[in-house]
């Protein structure tokens, strides 16, 4: 990696929220490609974040900053991003479930699987079944439908979400991955309801996220 | 040792949980607040003399949160003579802070996307611009002790207030989590942080003035979540660093004022135990996903942590007698030895065999 990208790869895994966006237009304006610097650089650097916070290294205000940071760079490198003909890797909303208000969790994995080069569209927090449903009638080009709650009162709504995104796979065809994560919820509770995926916590959400992606390119 | 008589009932205390039975009064040797007292004791080097003569437990304490502190309200937490139905929860802190009563948590909560006082992270480095402090000497603190006086002062047992909203909390109800979370570590907002840190603790300080003038109360009930299902929010440091001296402040402070700090904090925190100590907080009442054991093993004479066998209770599902003791026997054959490290939580001391058989264990352990 060069000496431009590793500088942002490191400003922003230390959340150097103001030094970002120069260190970007100085490594474009010396010639390094938008898709490496979002990708290397940037993306690697949430990966780090990640890593470092499954390993109690970083904890949240610190994961916080970073995918801050990466969001000022990002915004810089948006029309050479455009220009070069980058896309986001997936595309995925998220929400927690009707009858929760609940939404840091939501929040934390929302920035970190944006943070690993996905397009998030956040529906909020109490979202009713039918909007996710909704949503994904309205956009053809969302592969994830990812589903927060943090109550064992609101696990039902959790499941009847996924009932009816499951019946709305089962009746188009299309191709559709639905994760599922909070502190009451584990991997046999999404196993049971239907879930395509489960995780505990922000950081291994976007690994689950790109590993849904990978899943559904290879048709499974 | 023969404690029958001990446990001869004399009485009960009144409930101030809608229609849950009172705590009964046993014929025990001190009352449950000179015996709170006894283990609470600090010698001159700040140690837990640890003399009680049964381990303290939450029938032994009697909760006071008065109405006309509007966090009560908003948060939904009113215990006093005048009580409140829950579609009356929620509403304006002292601050104004909105809330949100949601029957399904018991509690309130900050509905994500309402207008913050801090709206944007940058006012809180003028942060005394935006927020207006709570006059609270203007509360009817006589009128509600004429209620109230009766019931707490002079208690037999300690009666303890809560401060609903602690340091991180009230933070976050500012600012929103994400806001409040980095502006922790933000070498830019820290001395921001830190005076609004200084002046909620005087806030704090005053409120246990007038719990301790009108109320008698002598335990406060400090809630702060610290961390979450996995682990503590924050780097160690960052406790450390900014929570940790003012906490201090206001347990020191409390000390002085013959009060007892106990700390609530959600989360799984056993790593950041020895803050608490640090803090001097005196009872740290977590969650279940905390290694208690572990805990209480390493702080004996540092720090009582309040936990309890899982017996059911009067809002939750109920065992059988039979298998209540099933459960109490199990968690003393783990716990038993640790009792003077522990105060047990007998969800509003809701749970009779439960009190009976943990006075009797250790009655007779610290009796040795």
């Amino acid at each position: 990696m060069s000496e431009k990208l590793q500088a942002i790869k490191t400003a922003v895994e230390n959340g150097k929220v103001k030094v970002v966006a120069g260190l970007v237009e100085e490594a474009l304006a010396a010639g390094e490609g938008a898709k490496e610097i979002l990708n290397e650089a940037m993306i690697g650097a949430m990966s780090v974040v990640g890593e470092k916070f499954k390993n109690n290294e970083i904890f949240v205000p610190e994961m916080l900053i970073a995918a801050r940071a990466m969001k000022k760079g990002v915004e810089v490198l948006a029309p050479a991003l455009k220009d070069a003909g980058s896309e986001p890797i997936g595309k995925l909303i998220i929400g927690t479930v009707a009858g929760d208000l609940h939404d840091i969790g939501k929040n934390l994995v929302a920035m970190m699987i944006e943070g690993a080069g996905f397009e998030v569209l956040d529906l909020g927090v109490d979202v009713p079944t039918e909007k996710f449903v909704d949503t994904l009638k309205e956009d053809p080009s969302i592969q994830i439908v990812a589903l927060s709650a943090l109550l064992t009162t609101t696990m039902p709504a959790m499941k009847d979400a996924t009932d009816a995104l499951n019946a709305y796979r089962k009746e188009t065809g299309r191709k559709l991955k639905i994760l599922v994560g909070g502190a009451p919820i584990t991997q046999a509770y999404a196993d049971e309801i239907g879930a395509d995926g489960y995780s505990e916590d922000a950081a291994s959400a976007a690994e689950l996220a790109k590993k849904a992606l990978a899943d559904l390119k290879a048709g499974k | 040792m023969d404690i029958s008589k001990e446990l001869e009932k004399l009485g009960s205390f009144p409930s101030l949980m809608g229609t849950m039975p009172g705590t009964p009064i046993y014929n025990t040797p001190v009352t449950p607040l000179e015996n709170i007292k006894l283990a609470l004791k600090r010698d001159s080097g700040g140690a837990l003399q640890g003399q009680q003569i049964w381990t303290p437990q939450g029938g032994d304490v009697i909760t006071f949160c008065p109405i006309i502190v509007p966090d009560n309200i908003a948060r939904g937490f009113v215990i006093e003579k005048n009580t409140l139905t829950a579609e009356n929860y929620g509403g304006p802190d002292m601050f104004n802070v909105q809330w949100e009563w949601v029957p399904a948590v018991g509690g309130s909560m900050v509905r994500p996307g309402t207008k913050q006082l801090l709206e944007d992270p940058d006012d809180l480095l003028e942060w005394e611009k935006h927020i207006t402090f709570p006059d609270i000497d203007t509360w009817d603190w006589e009128g509600n002790s004429a209620v109230n006086k009766p019931i707490f002062m002079g208690e037999k047992r300690a009666a303890m207030a809560w401060i609903m909203t602690g340091y991180f909390e009230r933070l976050i109800s500012f600012m929103e989590f994400q806001n409040a979370a980095v502006a922790l570590i933000d070498e830019e907002c820290q001395d921001a942080v830190h005076r609004l840190f200084e002046k909620l603790t005087d806030l704090y300080i005053k409120l246990l003035q007038y719990y301790k003038k009108y109320y008698g109360a002598s335990m406060v009930y400090f809630h702060d979540d610290w961390g979450s299902q996995q682990k503590p929010f924050l780097k160690y440091d960052t406790y450390d660093e900014m929570l940790v001296p003012h906490l201090k402040r206001l347990c020191d402070t409390a000390h002085a004022m013959d009060y007892y700090v106990v700390l609530h904090s959600c989360g799984k925190i056993e790593n950041i135990v020895p803050l608490m100590v640090k803090a001097n907080v005196d009872v740290w009442s977590g969650q279940d996903m905390n290694d208690r054991l572990k805990v209480v093993k390493e702080n004996k004479g540092k720090i009582y942590v309040e936990f309890g066998p899982s017996v059911g209770s009067f809002f939750g599902p109920q065992l059988t007698p039979e298998e209540q003791e099933t459960k109490i026997d199990e968690w003393l054959a783990t716990y038993g030895d640790y009792l003077d490290t522990i105060f047990v939580n007998t969800s509003f001391g809701g749970n009779e065999l439960l009190y009976r058989k943990i006075y009797e264990y250790s009655r007779k352990k610290f009796a040795k």
